[in-house]
């Protein structure tokens, strides 16, 4: 039996877990509880705040939230666009080291710029996005941002914090409740509430810098230029304001701070890969114009 | 002047001219003292060393380098990321705003227009869309199809290690 199996351990570690998470560390040490016990607290601490999903509920989970991004606005209709994307997000996706994990890329048929991603390998860049970067690079590093949030588990970790109604928590209930109704899209629904306001209110600031550093560490992994995501940040920074960008913005910290944090991160470890780096290539241009012409979908 | 009679039949070709004049010309400023480039290289010749809080035009960008026009005229590269953009600096984004509402008629005339788009109020009026998601599984790429992507453009993997923050 371990420690925290024991039922009175459990209970104090839940406190302190508690404590812990409020930050009331010096409090408990002059209760008389010793560093050890803080310790094992602590790792309790940890493992209720971290995602604990099985692979089936994290795909669930998943589903619903890609399932509300579309429903907001449906896949752009055409094939070579879209493998286009894919054959990019599959190579970005063989430099983060992870074979489990089942990507699919895809391009949202909107002109709002923005891109997205789900838990269980979802990743989703905007049309208007796609005729807004300049070259290949700059896709492959907005690409690699979103990877890094899904093989970091950010948008799990943020839906499990925004999950007042115990949607999540509550999956295996829920899912067994409607299990004879068609399986998953019924029990979809509190999720989808919980994706819908992940999505309209963002991540964490810590999040989205991880992403980037990331992001760009990838991108220049698969052979291409490392400043194409930051290529796009100064883009956005252009564009404070302007019609298509208020989520994007509202969700994210500035593209100036964004760059602060890489440039710190960055300095010039990069820079020896920059002469051997591959920054677009026809293809892109082909498919961005071909993005271009696609019209917006009506109501 | 008849030419004003109808101002909107300019309004295209206006359009385009501003926008050519207006490409990435973006106010930013200089974060730390460096060397005015020739070319985008480190080993370029340098022009002029530039104070750490230089105002500068940039009106390019090509790999790590921005293109950049200092207030006495003079023009040359720096590092991007030396460079901090002013936030909306871009004279382009007053025109992306008409732009995008002629073009798309998308975003904030969305609901006027009828046009779908991932605005917050299209997030919050959305339904669950599942047959949309399979249609995903259709599109992933083959092993096969990702290493001829890879050797057509010639990228080669490499060793990078993950950067602290």
């Amino acid at each position: 039996m371990t420690l925290s199996n024991q039922p009175k351990f459990r209970h104090a570690a839940t406190l302190a877990a508690i404590v812990l998470l409020a930050g009331c560390t010096e409090q408990l040490r002059k209760a008389g509880i010793d560093e050890n016990s803080l310790k094992a607290a602590g790792a309790v601490a940890t493992s209720m705040s971290k995602s604990e999903a099985t692979p089936a509920e994290e795909s669930q989970i998943g589903q619903a939230s890609a399932s509300i991004l579309l429903g907001a606005a449906p896949l752009v209709q055409d094939r070579e666009i879209q493998t286009y994307v894919n054959q990019l997000g599959g190579l970005l996706a063989r430099q983060t080291g992870r074979k489990d994990i089942n990507w699919r890329f895809g391009v949202i048929n909107s002109s709002n710029v923005n891109a997205f991603a789900a838990p269980d390998g979802y990743v989703f860049i905007t049309k208007g996005l796609l005729r807004t970067v300049n070259d290949e690079a700059e896709l492959a590093g907005v690409l690699a941002h979103e990877i890094a949030h899904v093989v970091k588990r950010h948008y799990l970790i943020a839906m499990r914090k925004k999950d007042t109604t115990g949607a999540l928590t509550n999956l295996a209930a829920t899912s067994a409740k409607t299990a004879g109704v068609k399986g998953s899209e019924l029990a979809a629904d509190p999720l989808a509430n919980v994706a819908q306001n992940m999505y309209s209110s963002g991540l964490d600031k810590g999040d989205e810098y991880e992403a980037d550093r990331l992001g760009v560490v990838y991108a220049t992994r698969a052979g291409y230029d490392p400043y194409g995501l930051p290529r796009v940040l100064n883009l956005y920074a252009t564009k404070a304001g302007s019609n298509g960008f208020e989520l994007l913005f509202s969700t994210h910290p500035s593209p100036q701070d964004r760059l602060a944090e890489l440039d710190k991160a960055m300095g010039d470890k990069l820079t020896a890969y920059e002469a051997r780096s591959v920054s677009d290539s026809k293809a892109f241009q082909q498919i961005r114009n071909k993005a271009g012409r696609v019209p917006d979908p009506r109501r | 002047m008849r030419i004003f009679q109808n101002p909107f039949r300019l309004l295209p070709a206006a359009l385009i001219v501003v926008s050519c004049l207006a490409q990435a010309q973006s106010a930013g400023t200089l974060i730390r003292a460096a060397e005015l480039k020739a070319e985008p290289f480190a080993d370029a010749a340098a022009l002029v060393n530039l104070p750490g809080d230089a105002a500068l035009t940039v009106v390019d960008s090509k790999g790590g380098w921005s293109k950049v026009k200092t207030q006495d005229g003079k023009t040359g590269w720096v590092r991007l990321l030396n460079v901090r953009l002013a936030a909306g600096a871009s004279d382009t984004s007053a025109l992306a705003s008409i732009g995008g509402v002629i073009r798309t008629g998308t975003t904030k005339s969305a609901a006027t227009t009828g046009v779908k788009g991932l605005s917050k109020e299209d997030l919050a009026r959305a339904k669950p869309n599942p047959a949309e998601v399979r249609k995903l599984d259709a599109w992933r790429a083959k092993d096969g199809e990702i290493n001829r992507f890879a050797a057509a453009r010639k990228l080669t993997a490499r060793d990078v290690p993950e950067l602290k923050p």
